[in-house]
């Protein structure tokens, strides 16, 4: 009895001690070492799911989609849960539009791990199948794919987005933190299967969609300019091309083509070489184009004016035993400024740009902004290439007067051409309207860049009437139109190769203005290695005529000049040049001169000086801005080529 | 008739608050997982059938609170419980494997595990036993042996399910009633280095009790596969801190614990009911014990002295195991909590226990 009683008291005290390890320990857990199993317990329960925001759209000026985000599924699979991987294969492999075979899919669903992807952003119908499905260990996530409606359309300008969301070239890129959105990030609970039973409402951070941007470019415009660009790289067989739509008036980009091209739903399938944009990425030697700005330093300089007789050395300029040749083997002897301008005569812009002088030229080159970005949102500008004008030589002032020794990028060449087209003030082209949220609020709008003056209105009026007889009977003619009067200038520059310049690899462009007289578009168009023609006036200027007579038939743009006229119209405007074409036109134009002088008041220095020299007279100009008084008044009969005295006002309100 | 008031009521009160707690952590453990369980959208599905097995119990235990001990004692009854038990025992070895062990009895309605109730069985047989042989406890041929004769063949078919924790279980329970008999140190001796060889040998014997037994040594080595039991339960208990997630509120038996609701019950209680609900239900258990065991130390026969002392070793030892391997002081075995887990013949079997000490408590006074 004692015996048992005293075993049970040792039972008894077996059985505490037990308990207390069992106490023990259990304090050992849930007090000392809480935190370590909270946090185990946190790594196992809890995922953190980033919720991604949806990229905002990419619209053009009237609101058109040029890329949008579309969402779509991506599946994923746990293998852990998929217990046979062939039969599993087989029926997803069945959905023919994922394009996936039964091996890949097991191959997949044979990894070890508890996640891999079967297939990303898949397509509506392939989702719908898959799901209709519903096989236990696969699983979808809503993603959002990149669409570009429009395919190929602006995809430079437009640009790509990588796999990881983020846009990797054009505004996709430059406008990126606008359009990408804010993430958010959600925390979910999930049990050992791995389904979320339950979404934290604290910690979560709902995901921000991104902004939308609204572009300069005009879709309908930039088809235009794509498809006459197409035509003519196929027609010479060229390896490359730019076009750019400008509107002078505020430096809105309405077309910015680029060949080769790519679609940016594929861009992958194009060579990387495809997806620049040519228009500020490519330096090339702008060659006669740039004589625009010789002309515009040598005229607003008083070095020429347009009537000046400039010796043009039987075609050939010697500096040591370097000799610049003009264009074509052609040899002119003595012409005016005008002249030089119309026939592109290497020889005239080099004496212009010599007797310039490095340093005042290259204050005009720097003031229409060769050498400096233009800013427009657009990855990757190009800066050109300008050698400071301390380092000039003789030849290199030469050189650069007709457009060589000097790279720019296209859009460089429209800013400068606006410039003229503007009355000589500058004014930065821009490609981003404004972004907007999905409220359409405007959320950001590019700092509109104050316009710099280049050259005084005056200047500019005059080399507008130059340009117009480039066009009119120059090297331009392709690019005139039936109804509007074009001016502007060509180019046609030798690719410049290793110690020289390549004999048959060419670069022809032009670039110019329509309605000469008051400006609606200024347009660059470049080609690059044309075959069987290399000149800007023959490859280039059909180019910006073919352009043009579209576009400003869709932008309604009203003729100004009637049909039937354009042939006694076009010499009439050459009186400009005292006289130096037939004596028809001389005549014809005295007729009209005798008839009484225009009304000019009201009018912009331009326009007045174009409708002057229109009938054959001579202006002179006081002041800036609009017309407020002309002496002889309106109406009074004077001789041919009389000068008249226009006294300008600043004028009261920007006109378009 | 007066005696009825000398149930012991600390133990009644004790019982059933551990009954409480265990129908409402088995509510909360199984209420999310019956339709991956069962299949059932009833999320009361488990409480439910746990009820109406408290109701069946506690039928029995009333039943055991005013049956006349002598009854009891009688070895024809006895023996006619061990026999039923047996046959039990070697039927549901030609069962269909449920999760790969023979335990389960299937029945048109309920599931039966016959080795449950070999625990009471032993424990009746054993009080009768060594009432009747304790001055001769020492005696190999006429107690010993046929002792071991008896214990090895139950233990033997129980272990043949597999079911190894309540095999152990039982032999934990009869040795301590052997050597509560008075067995001597001598004895205990040459048992201990026999048995614990052979133990070693059967724990290694199989693959899945040494891939148990080593995960157990080491259970962070590999917490995602052998040891992921072990390693969850830690988390569980570990996450609940001092005041616990609160009832509902357990994360682990989203199918991170195998068997939340039976098993590792004692692991929801402590990520839910945190350090203060775990070790009040503990001094409940404890409660219950020594009250077990006082009831044992006052009876005057010899019978009521070894059937409450086994009794109560049966549910104290249970408890000490499920919880221990819950706390990974011990590898994992498939072993109910008393009173707690979900499963009819558990709680009944624990019902009976104590419904058996309640009425040896009135002998005792």
């Amino acid at each position: 009895m004692t015996l048992s009683r005293r075993r049970t008291i040792l039972l008894s005290a077996f059985l505490a001690a037990w308990g207390i390890v069992v106490i023990g320990r259990l304090v050992q857990i849930q007090i000392v070492r809480h935190a370590d199993y909270v946090e185990r317990a946190r790594r196992q329960q809890e995922r953190t799911i980033a919720l991604s925001p949806t990229r905002g759209s990419i619209l053009d000026s009237r609101g058109r989609v040029l890329a949008e985000s579309v969402s779509a599924d991506s599946v994923y699979a746990d293998p852990q849960v998929i217990s046979d991987p062939a039969r599993v294969a087989k029926r997803i492999a069945a959905v023919a539009e994922l394009g996936l075979s039964e091996r890949q899919v097991e191959r997949l669903l044979r990894e070890d791990g508890g996640f891999v992807w079967i297939a990303r952003r898949i397509a509506p119908g392939a989702s719908a199948a898959l799901r209709r499905m519903s096989i236990p260990g696969i699983y979808f996530l809503e993603e959002h794919r990149r669409s570009y409606p429009r395919g190929v359309l602006a995809s430079s300008v437009i640009g790509y987005v990588g796999s990881d969301g983020e846009g990797l070239s054009g505004v996709e890129h430059s406008l990126n933190r606008f359009i990408r959105g804010r993430a958010g990030k959600v925390t979910v609970l999930r049990d050992a299967r791995r389904a979320t039973y339950l979404v934290g409402g604290e910690g979560a951070n709902r995901a921000v969609d991104g902004d939308s941007v609204v572009l300069t470019i005009d879709e309908v415009v930039q088809y235009i300019a794509e498809r006459a660009l197409q035509r003519a790289v196929d027609r010479f067989r060229a390896t490359g091309a730019t076009a750019i739509v400008m509107d002078p008036a505020d430096g809105a980009i309405l077309a910015l083509a680029s060949f080769p091209t790519f679609d940016p739903n594929h861009y992958r399938d194009y060579p990387p070489s495809q997806w620049k944009n040519r228009a500020v990425q490519d330096l090339y030697e702008p060659g006669s184009t740039f004589k625009i700005v010789t002309a515009s330093a040598g005229l607003e300089e008083g070095i020429v004016t347009p009537s000046q007789i400039v010796d043009c050395g039987m075609g050939k300029i010697s500096f040591g035993n370097i000799d610049i040749h003009e264009h074509g083997g052609n040899h002119y002897g003595m012409m005016t400024f005008e002249d030089v301008m119309v026939h592109s005569s290497n020889v005239g812009a080099a004496r212009v740009g010599l007797a310039l002088g490095p340093e005042r030229f290259y204050r005009y080159i720097h003031r229409f902004g060769f050498g400096q970005r233009t800013g427009v949102q657009l990855p990757g500008e190009g800066v050109g290439m300008l050698r400071r004008a301390e380092k000039w030589s003789a030849l290199t002032n030469a050189e650069v007067s007709m457009g060589q020794e000097i790279a720019v990028t296209p859009l460089q060449i429209a800013r400068a051409v606006a410039t003229v087209a503007n009355g000589g003030l500058r004014v930065d082209p821009r490609i981003v309207d404004r972004v907007v949220d999905s409220g359409g609020a405007v959320v950001y709008r590019p700092p509109a860049q104050a316009p710099v003056r280049v050259i005084s209105e005056k200047t500019a009026a005059v080399l507008n009437e130059i340009l117009k007889q480039v066009v009119s009977r120059g090297t331009g003619q392709a690019a005139s139109l039936a109804e509007q009067v074009v001016a502007g200038k060509t180019g046609t520059a030798q690719k410049p190769v290793r110690g020289g310049y390549s004999p048959d690899k060419f670069i022809a462009s032009f670039a110019g203005y329509v309605p000469a007289d008051r400006p609606r578009l200024v347009m660059v168009v470049v080609v690059d290695e044309p075959k069987g023609s290399q000149y800007g006036g023959t490859v280039a200027a059909p180019i910006f005529h073919e352009i043009a007579e579209s576009v400003l038939r869709y932008l309604g743009v009203a003729p100004s000049l009637p049909a039937r006229t354009v042939r006694l119209g076009q010499p009439m405007l050459a009186t400009f040049s005292q006289r130096f074409s037939s004596g028809i036109d001389t005549t014809a134009a005295t007729v009209e001169a005798r008839t009484g002088t225009p009304d000019l008041r009201g009018l912009d220095a331009r326009m007045a000086i174009s409708a002057a020299t229109r009938r054959g007279l001579s202006v002179r100009t006081v002041g800036t801005g609009l017309v407020g008084s002309q002496s002889p008044a309106p109406g009074d009969l004077v001789p041919a080529n009389h000068q008249m005295v226009l006294t300008l006002s600043p004028r009261v309100e920007a006109t378009r | 008739m007066s005696r009825k008031l000398t149930y012991d009521s600390y133990l009644f009160g004790s019982a059933m608050l551990i009954v409480v707690v265990g129908l409402v952590m088995i509510y909360s453990a199984s209420a999310i997982i019956t339709v991956q369980k069962v299949g059932s959208e009833n999320p009361y599905y488990f409480m439910t059938r746990q009820c109406i097995w408290l109701l069946a119990g506690g039928l029995v235990m009333f039943a055991l609170m005013h049956v006349d001990i002598t009854r009891l004692k009688d070895r024809r009854v006895i023996h006619l419980f061990m026999g039923g038990v047996l046959v039990a025992l070697v039927a549901v070895l030609f069962q269909t494997p449920i999760n790969g062990t023979h335990r389960w009895i299937v029945l048109p309605l309920l599931q039966l595990q016959p080795s449950e109730f070999a625990k009471p069985a032993i424990i009746l047989f054993l009080a009768s036993f060594l009432a009747r042989r304790e001055d001769r406890i020492n005696d190999l041929t006429a107690t010993l042996l046929p002792l071991g004769f008896v214990l090895a063949v139950f233990a033997g078919l129980i272990f043949l399910e597999p079911d190894f924790g309540t095999a152990f279980t039982m032999l934990l329970v009869a040795a301590g009633m052997i050597f509560a008999a008075g067995i001597s140190w001598r004895r205990v001796a040459v048992f201990s280095f026999a048995l614990i060889p052979a133990g070693v040998a059967l724990a290694l014997g199989a693959a899945y009790r040494r891939d148990r037994l080593l995960t157990f040594l080491n259970p962070e080595a590999d917490p995602l596969g052998k040891g992921f039991q072990a390693m969850q339960s830690l988390i569980a208990i570990g996450t609940g801190g001092v005041r616990g997630l609160g009832i509902g509120n357990g994360r682990q038996k989203l199918f991170f614990l195998p068997e939340p609701h039976t098993d590792f019950i004692f692991s929801i209680i402590g990520e839910e009911l945190g350090f203060i609900g775990a070790s009040t239900l503990l001094l409940l258990f404890a409660l219950l014990v020594w009250r077990g065991l006082r009831i044992a130390q006052r009876t005057e026969d010899r019978w009521a002295f070894y059937a409450a002392l086994g009794f109560t070793l049966m549910i104290a030892i249970q408890t000490l195991i499920n919880v221990s391997v819950a706390l990974c002081l011990l590898p994992t075995k498939g072993l109910p909590l008393p009173l707690v887990s979900y499963g009819g013949s558990s709680l009944v079997t624990s019902l009976i226990a104590i419904g058996l000490l309640l009425n040896l408590s009135q002998q005792s006074s």
